[in-house]
């Protein structure tokens, strides 16, 4: 049944690049005159909520109109965007009825310079995770970061330091660009750091990657940079929590108050029990959430009060100063580190093996796949051997949905 | 007769309601199956905004620990999601165009959990597509100019604000009531979900004093309409408050658009801010709807209306309490009765929009 999945999945993805190879520019097969049909998506729900945050009273300068409007404000919401599959739809015709399996909710949660478009229709139209988990039966919950995206930012800052109440050198924190440069460095397109734009017209990429190289403009000259559209400026040091202060970092206690995973704690509070799946800047935000009051389930008393139920890590997010406390609660909760291909060091690096030998020790559940490593079989029965080609953003991959698999096989096996 | 055991669903869902608990809804009751949301596909993309260099003297790369490199960056798209019905029941899709201070959301869930205009829409036969224009949401825009005064090569005076609705100025701006706290007696607002709505209010991410940036940003929302439009073909348009101009804007714009736009809505968004509306000579070559709510005036939006009707046009002019419905504010999308007015819609549609059914 798996494999049969799998074959599935692959030929799926197969098509739809089979399609935008054949379209004269891979953005037209997303508008809706080239729309490629996945078969019919039956859904109980579609929307979107914010979760509260912090009301504010700004003054005049703060509110930034004209005239002056000095009142409150929310700061710090999240934003959540939701589809729900119907129940028992067999949404690829396969006959398994996979899909009227119940699974745990699951939350996913973007990384740095992005938003939650990260899980949805990737820049060369393919079907994204969020629509891939639906279909897989998941109650799917995209969160756009505090501070970014529809979770909207708090302006106080800027209007202070516009109206000459701060210095902008020291009361304006850092804006983060994910300009090209970070994005081939960072995400380990190219053979070679990137340091001159645009980079692909300097940079190879590693032969046999698997993200979509034409969305970033190799093989077309920079006609196709589509993937560049998803960057939106990170607002987050403007927000409170961050260490130090007015930095990207969060605290270096993973139990202490950061915004997003208190937020993410709240979320699954509100769910009644949800997977976490954080990547990259948010990697350690599903630990975090799970060690925020809100998520019940630190410090540690019942598997049934604690509504984080399962942590999903892409590209690391691991502690080493994890106290006893903090590990009793993350061993009862299953938990599985994804890493990519092109890696400069062996992984699991540092601080990992810190973490997974302690949460190990203490009787838990603790999976690392680094994917161009893979054993078969030792994430789950039948779990996969390598994969190779796969780069930090594992999600827009051209084997994107057979990663996905990999995931929902990992949390099926551990009933979620 | 089965929408309100969707309502039901998503609202325990939504945080207005989480203490009736999500345990229940999860646990999916049979009868929620009966009104299922079947997509033929849904999904999203970026469209217009520009890739531009942002060079180490314009960039924060410098600021220690920031970890930033310099490079070329993606400013003023539009971020575009939709959703297309399985049973299509009309050939002209909808495309929604928020307002200022917000994003897609005020079309995708009302505050108090149930279905927007979007998901109705789609109930209801349409292709939707629903945008977060430039500076703002999903939508791209340009942080040089905060950067700029950040490293000192530019005095914090140039840098953009950030125009902050508060709690206060909706309230009253959106005329849920006549004061800040209290409620018209036959407001169609939420009541109870107040907070869930501020919530969704956000600054843009910048804003010049005005007319300026104005301009600046209603330009780069044009710009993201346009290609929409020549990419989805015929279409109506559906621009809510100053959203109203972007669309009028935006299907003026060139003679193709013009051919393609098939029917103009504006929730309280007509005329338009001068500038930001088109040339109403070529506006009354599209059939045009102006919605307007309780508690205000229709003589704008009627004298415009007007005036397009003189110009040879096919406009009408819906002032909410004229057909009975009461107590509406700028608001109306996202309120209790916001079915009621997508049948208003729905019916103008019907009536003015030629050819709009499949089966016709």
């Amino acid at each position: 049944m798996k494999s049969q999945k799998m074959r599935e999945s692959t030929a799926l993805a197969s098509a739809a690049l089979l399609a935008l190879m054949l379209m004269p520019t891979m953005a037209a097969a997303q508008f809706y005159s080239d729309v490629q049909s996945n078969g019919p998506l039956h859904l109980r729900g579609y929307g979107s909520f914010l979760i509260q945050g912090t009301p504010v009273l700004l003054t005049a300068i703060e509110s930034g109109r004209t005239p002056p409007g000095p009142g409150n404000k929310i700061i710090n919401q999240m934003y959540v965007q939701f589809m729900l599959p119907q129940r028992g739809e067999d949404q690829f015709g396969d006959g398994e009825g996979e899909n009227g399996r119940k699974h745990v909710p699951i939350v996913f949660v973007h990384g740095g310079g992005l938003s939650s478009k990260s899980w949805q229709t990737t820049p060369d139209g393919r079907m994204g995770w969020d629509e891939y988990f639906v279909r897989q039966g998941f109650d799917t919950f995209l969160a756009d970061q505090v501070g970014r995206a529809r979770s909207g930012f708090d302006g106080r800052t800027y209007n202070n330091v516009q109206g000459g109440v701060l210095e902008p050198d020291t009361g304006q924190p850092p804006i983060r660009l994910s300009t090209d440069q970070v994005a081939w460095t960072g995400f380990r397109w190219g053979t070679t750091p990137c340091t001159t734009s645009p980079c692909y017209a300097t940079t190879t990429p590693h032969p046999g990657i698997r993200f979509p190289m034409g969305t970033v403009g190799v093989g077309n000259g920079g006609s196709n940079l589509q993937f560049f559209n998803q960057g939106v400026p990170g607002l987050n040091p403007t927000l409170s929590g961050a260490s130090p202060p007015g930095t990207n970092n969060g605290p270096a206690d993973p139990a202490a108050f950061y915004n997003t995973p208190a937020q993410m704690a709240e979320l699954a509070k509100e769910l009644g029990g949800a997977i976490l799946v954080g990547h990259s800047e948010s990697s350690s935000f599903p630990t975090r959430a799970a060690l925020q009051p809100a998520s019940g389930c630190y410090p540690w008393t019942t598997a049934s009060a604690c509504k984080v139920k399962g942590i999903i890590q892409l590209e690391t997010g691991c502690f080493d100063n994890l106290t006893p406390a903090e590990i009793t609660t993350l061993s009862h909760i299953p938990i599985l580190i994804e890493f990519g291909d092109f890696s400069p060091v062996p992984q699991p690096a540092a601080p990992c093996p810190t973490e997974i030998s302690q949460i190990t020790a203490a009787g838990g559940d603790i999976k690392f796949a680094w994917i161009p490593a893979l054993t078969a079989g030792s994430l789950y029965e039948g779990s996969p051997g390598p994969i190779f080609g796969n780069d930090h953003m594992i999600m827009l991959d051209n084997n994107n949905l057979q990663i996905a698999d990999i995931l929902i096989g990992w949390a099926t096996s551990r009933g979620l | 007769m089965n929408r309100h055991k969707i309502v039901s669903s998503v609202r325990a869902i939504g945080f207005a309601a989480f203490s009736l608990g999500m345990a229940a809804s999860a646990s999916a009751p049979a009868d929620e199956e009966q009104n299922p949301l079947v997509l033929k596909a849904q999904g999203n993309f970026y469209t217009a905004g520009t890739i531009e260099l942002r060079s180490p003297n314009t960039t924060n790369a410098a600021l220690p620990g920031d970890g930033t490199a310099p490079g070329h960056i993606a400013v003023n798209q539009m971020y575009v999601q939709f959703q297309i019905p399985q049973a299509l029941k009309y050939k002209y899709p909808i495309v929604f165009m928020h307002g200022g201070g917000h994003t897609a959301n005020i079309f995708l869930s009302t505050p108090d959990g149930r279905d927007g205009w979007f998901t109705s829409f789609t109930r209801r036969g349409f292709a939707v597509y629903a945008v977060d224009g430039a500076n703002r949401g999903r939508g791209g825009w340009d942080p040089t100019a905060r950067i700029q005064a950040s490293v000192g090569l530019a005095p914090p005076s140039s840098m953009e604000g950030v125009n902050i609705y508060t709690e206060e100025a909706a309230w009253t701006g959106f005329r849920w009531g006549p004061t800040f706290g209290t409620f018209y007696s036959n407001t169609q607002f939420p009541k109870a979900n107040v907070e869930d709505y501020i919530r969704q209010i956000q600054p843009a991410y910048r804003n010049l004093p005005s007319p300026v940036e104005p301009q600046l940003q209603n330009a780069h929302i044009q710009a993201g309409l346009e290609p929409l439009i020549d990419k989805i073909g015929p279409c109506i348009l559906l621009g809510w408050s100053t959203g109203g101009g972007n669309v009028l804007a935006a299907a003026t714009s060139s003679p193709a658009r013009i051919a393609n736009v098939k029917g103009l809505i504006g929730i309280e968004g007509f005329p338009g801010a001068l500038g930001n509306n088109g040339d109403p000579a070529l506006v009354a070559k599209i059939p045009v709807l102006s919605v307007t709510g309780d508690h205000t005036s229709p003589a704008g939006a009627q004298a415009y209306v007007n005036s397009l009707v003189a110009l040879g046009g096919d406009a009408t002019e819906i002032f909410l309490p004229n057909i009975g419905i009461f107590g509406n504010g700028h608001t109306m999308a996202a309120e209790l009765n916001n079915e009621q007015i997508a049948d208003v819609l729905q019916n103008w549609i019907n009536q003015h929009v030629k050819g709009a059914r499949t089966e016709e």
